[in-house]
């Protein structure tokens, strides 16, 4: 997986990389930041670490940007507008450099001066814990918005849920579910083909603006779980609450660090108003991504003490090697 | 066997005259190749949108030979190197010299155009291959005066040569 990464930097700078970094640690890496005239920026779970032997030159990060888009940076013009490349294998490369703009809109980004290579890693089981609080009696899906801060591990929670509900595994039934995946990071399509893991019965629209992309969703894809990722403003909202007066469960994602955060956003208060956010996911900044800070109804009650009991009525039939913290403290 | 030596002489003579027709006229017509290759490259870029590798396989398609060898070859060379591919485009360039009728200037054209080539966004890619197809019909009309000019006459010149050599030895 860290070789498909290794294999777009040029051979100089591959050699300096993995000649930096401790066998033990490559395999942690989650970021490799490349800035133009400054030492590249190794992120691991754990922490930063700059190599300062390895600087990025003007030429070689144009040599960079022909290499990841195989050297056909003519055809990247959405990529350039959006700010971010999809690879094969589902990684992503973050752009930032001065904008190009024409009629207040973005046109693209003109000199790239840094390159963020955020390296994909499905964690599969990774909502697992979350699975008692999103179920139903009946087995069925409950509508529920995961909120935590950046790095917290929200998509790949959420990329994990969707496959289970797509899957029917730990106990829910089979469910059809449309997912809108605007900024292309749940399911990293590369031409329009899923490289995540995102469940059989999934169906994707990538690059679609969330909220045209649900009522297409709904007409044609007749989805029972419609999924988004980072909902924002008010138009998304007026999509979901489209999706949910037809009958159809949300999985959705957002940024967020308490529940406090949650109330307030004006984009979100329609659904709190339509009562129509059944279970609220508050994750934890610190410690492991993933971690379940708390769990709230459609009350905005903590759901607490739950935990124990439900814990035990886990479907074990597929051990997972990954332990994640549920919250008992 | 004084003849047979007459023989082989004009025979030498007239063919080195028709090698050198040959190259004026190979040259305007491998310019007029480089011409529609830029042309089609400028098409599939902007209503394909195919990746460098696809763009060089279509080319090696549609033209003839010699200039569609040059893009076999860049494709070729693409799949197994990691290098850039500027300093692809010029390795290939100076390969295939010798077997394209270009002169230095046209080559330099074509080499100015291979820095730019998969380097910029679509308009600013489109701009450059303007301005390479730019170039390379002044280049055009330069080899196609040329060959009005020279082209026959090294033929003829050729075979007078061979009449002039024989009558001096006989």
């Amino acid at each position: 997986m860290l070789k498909e990464i290794l294999d777009l930097l040029s051979p100089l700078m591959r050699k300096k990389l993995v000649d930096s970094i401790p066998n033990e640690h490559l395999k942690e890496i989650e970021e490799i930041r490349l800035r133009v005239n400054r030492p590249v920026e190794v992120v691991m779970h754990k922490g930063s670490q700059f190599i300062e032997e390895l600087h990025l030159s003007r030429a070689e990060s144009r040599e960079f940007l022909a290499r990841i888009s195989q050297h056909s940076v003519y055809r990247l013009e959405e990529e350039l507008k959006k700010g971010f490349i999809t690879l094969p294998g589902g990684h992503r490369i973050g752009l930032s450099g001065s904008v190009n703009v024409q009629d207040g809109k973005i046109k693209a980004i003109n000199h790239i001066s840094s390159f963020n290579i955020r390296i994909a890693k499905a964690v599969i089981g990774s909502a697992e814990h979350l699975v008692p609080y999103v179920k139903d009696k009946h087995s069925r899906f409950l509508n529920t918005l995961i909120v935590g801060p950046p790095k917290s591990g929200k998509t790949t929670i959420l990329r994990d849920l969707i496959r289970q509900i797509s899957d029917g595994e730990n106990g829910f039934s089979n469910h059809r579910v449309g997912l809108i995946d605007e900024r292309n990071e749940i399911a990293a399509t590369h031409e329009g083909i899923p490289q995540q893991p995102v469940g059989q019965r999934t169906d994707v629209m990538s690059n679609c603006p969330k909220a045209e992309g649900i009522l297409m969703m709904i007409r044609s894809m007749a989805p029972e779980v419609i999924a988004v990722d980072e909902i924002g403003n008010e138009q998304d909202t007026r999509g979901l609450l489209e999706a949910i007066y037809a009958g159809v469960n949300l999985v959705c994602s957002v940024h967020g660090s308490s529940i406090g955060d949650i109330k307030k956003r004006p984009s979100i208060q329609p659904l709190i108003k339509e009562r129509a956010i059944q279970r609220i996911i508050l994750l934890d900044a610190h410690g492991k991504p993933g971690t379940i800070k708390a769990v709230y109804n459609q009350q905005f009650e903590e759901m607490k003490g739950m935990t124990r009991s439900m814990r035990n009525e886990m479907d074990r039939r597929h051990p997972h090697p990954i332990h994640v913290h549920v919250g008992r403290s | 066997m004084k003849w047979i030596g007459v023989i082989l002489i004009l025979f030498t003579c007239t063919w080195v005259g028709l090698e050198r027709s040959n190259k004026y006229r190979g040259r305007t017509k491998q310019i007029r190749e480089c011409i529609q290759a830029l042309q089609l490259m400028e098409a599939e870029m902007s209503y394909g949108k195919v990746p460098i590798q696809g763009l060089f396989e279509i080319l090696t398609e549609q033209l003839s030979k010699p200039v569609s060898t040059f893009f076999e070859e860049m494709s070729g060379r693409m799949a197994k190197t990691n290098q850039p591919l500027q300093h692809v485009w010029t390795e290939t360039l100076e390969h295939s010299k010798n077997r394209l009728a270009l002169t230095k200037k046209d080559l330099h054209i074509l080499h100015q155009f291979g820095h730019s080539l998969g380097m910029h966004d679509l308009i600013q890619q489109k701009k450059q291959i303007e301005l390479a197809s730019i170039h390379l019909h002044r280049q055009l009309n330069e080899a196609i005066e040329e060959e009005r000019r020279f082209a026959g006459m090294s033929r003829t010149l050729g075979f007078l040569t061979g009449i002039l050599i024989v009558l001096i030895l006989i």
